[in-house]
């Protein structure tokens, strides 16, 4: 028997990880959706003897639904990553070989990780292949409104990751993850907005700049007003954003991993 | 030599109310096969996920071969198979799939070979490439405990192996343990199979309420714990008052119940095998027809209850 390296044990945990997602369910639904997205823009016009937009809107109209197609791939890919081997005992079998616990997160955060992104790149590919089929271009920002979804994708990630740990069943995190991405934050955000305040630390409000990177020129926080209202529309700057990201990214993967490397299989 | 398995003073507290584990000591030479037996809640499985690296203790120490399970996880378990609990596995993996993911993060060589042999050992070769997913308890024990053969480890911790298998599965599970016992490997089962611990194991261990009560071989547990033994005697024809006093007045015999008249319930003190052949001569000498005589449990199950009643 060889001594297996900490980086060969990784690539293994990685390989058998991503092969989950291929032999799953899951990762089909999520592609099935990027398809009926593609297929309703590609036949609606027509059908309502409506134009396409310009490549600006067709990738604008993708990037549309990127920040709610980011919480469905973390529910999906993240949030029973950790979860599912202490709720249904394979633990029992992975986790009692000579393998290291932090060599066993690295695995599932990566793969998690890769899949997902390969998810997010692969709906750009489309939304970008569709906008030069019909426009003959596609704009450059394209890329960076991708690398930012990306950016954001890793960081509610982080955040999954460290739920997963924390919770007891795949439902309950899939629920919550599904939930806090979906309502809590964008409520927090809209009451924030609603006071008149910049909501500067609420991650969900950062996927504005994925969008807004698609914009010329980029987009200002203002104040609406309502009547005797005034609202608060946040546009966060690239800078603002990528480090609200960071910051979350790194409390999240550092809080998950700590749970993960003290979790007791009881 | 360091032993196979060693624990210090090893507590386990999950809660302020819940001590599982009030520092027991245990040495496991190399070669031996032990029985880890006690009640539901003893603190069997909390002894086996410490060893296993899957809890912490909350003070001592634990070594398996000579390393420091806490200290050194990676290291103390490379030579280790190991089943904990009813183990489940990736629904999406085959059990060829299942032993090449594992076989690959232990590095196993020669790994498509061995994982034949196992499968062949444990009597999954026709389901090799199905998927787990729509196996039996039964079946994933099986592959729970290829998975730990997988390696060829020279200690083997089995919690329960004969858990989820049909009678046929767990004489099986009792022959292969009597293999390995054969081949040196160190064996460490917790069993509620008291049968399977008596037929297989050189020694026991008896836990209770988080404390090791005794450890030693089944024979001279039954003598130190274990002095009064029951028979059933059923007889071809009624006894007789004469008969009756005559069992009765035999000297390691403490009392005699008849029922049926044809049925007798006698009581009696002394060595294990040597004193049921008397008391069956002593039966024959009386003149009674014996029909069945059948001792009250096995030695092991009469410790056993007489410990942690």
């Amino acid at each position: 028997m060889s001594n297996v390296s900490g980086m060969a044990q990784l690539v293994t945990i990685m390989r058998y990880e991503m092969l989950k997602f291929v032999r799953g369910k899951k990762l089909y639904i999520v592609l099935a959706i990027i398809g009926i997205i593609a297929a309703a823009f590609v036949l609606v016009p027509p059908a309502l003897g409506e134009p396409y937009p310009d490549a600006e809107g067709t990738i604008g109209f993708f990037a549309t639904f990127v920040t709610i197609l980011i919480i469905l791939i973390v529910t999906l890919f993240g949030a029973d990553s950790v979860v599912y081997d202490f709720e249904k005992g394979t633990a029992f079998v992975l986790y009692t070989n000579p393998v290291r616990r932090r060599t066993i997160f690295a695995g599932k955060f990566l793969s998690a990780l890769i899949v997902s992104a390969g998810v997010i790149a692969l709906f750009y590919v489309v939304a970008a292949a569709i906008s030069l089929g019909i426009n003959g271009s596609a704009p450059v920002e394209t890329v960076y409104s991708m690398l930012l979804a990306i950016a954001y994708m890793a960081a509610l990630m982080s955040i999954t990751f460290l739920i997963s740990t924390t919770m007891k069943s795949t439902l309950a995190a899939s629920v919550i993850v599904f939930a806090m991405f979906f309502l809590v934050f964008d409520m927090v955000d809209g009451i924030l907005a609603l006071a008149g305040q910049r909501p500067f630390f609420v991650i969900t409000s950062m996927s504005t700049v994925i969008q807004d990177i698609l914009v010329s020129p980029f987009p200002k926080t203002v104040y609406q007003e309502f009547g005797t209202f005034k609202i608060l529309i946040y546009h966060p700057s690239v800078a603002t954003a990528l480090t609200v990201m960071a910051c979350y990214g790194a409390a999240g993967l550092g809080l998950a991993y700590n749970r993960f490397v003290k979790k007791e299989l009881l | 030599m360091e032993p196979a398995i060693k624990l210090e003073s090893l507590t386990k507290r999950y809660s302020f109310k819940i001590l599982a584990l009030r520092g027991i000591s245990m040495e496991i030479e190399h070669g031996a096969c032990v029985g880890f037996l006690g009640p539901n809640g003893a603190g069997k499985s909390t002894t086996i996920k410490i060893l296993t690296g899957l809890i912490r203790p909350t003070d001592g120490k634990a070594y398996l071969n000579g390393k420091d399970i806490l200290l050194n996880k990676k290291e103390a378990l490379s030579d280790v198979g190991c089943v904990v609990e009813t183990p489940d596995f990736y629904t999406y993996l085959t059990p060829v799939d299942t032993l090449t993911y594992l076989g690959k993060i232990r590095g196993v060589d020669d790994l498509d070979a061995r994982i034949e042999e196992i499968l062949k050992l444990v009597k999954l070769e026709d389901w090799a490439d199905t998927r787990v997913g729509s196996f039996s308890k039964g079946m994933k024990q099986r592959l729970g405990i290829g998975q730990a053969l997988l390696h060829d480890p020279r200690l083997i911790i089995l919690d329960e192996p004969s858990s989820g298998l049909d009678p046929k599965g767990m004489a099986e599970v009792r022959d292969l343990i009597l293999r390995l016992k054969k081949e040196g490997k160190t064996l460490f089962i917790s069993s509620h199979m008291l049968s399977e611990i008596q037929q297989t194991a050189d020694k026991v261990a008896l836990i209770n309420k988080g404390e090791i009560l005794a450890y030693d071989t089944v024979d001279a547990l039954g003598k130190k714990y274990f002095t009064v033994r029951e028979v059933t005697v059923e007889t071809a024809d009624p006894v007789r008052d004469a008969q009756l006093h005559a069992v009765e007045s035999m000297a390691m015999v403490r009392a005699v119940t008849v029922e049926n008249g044809t049925r007798l319930l006698i009581r009696f003190e002394g060595e294990c095998d040597e004193c049921r052949y008397d008391l069956l001569r002593g039966l024959f000498d009386a003149g009674i027809k014996v029909t069945s005589f059948v001792p009250k449990g096995l030695a092991l199950e009469s410790v056993y209850m007489e410990m942690i009643k």
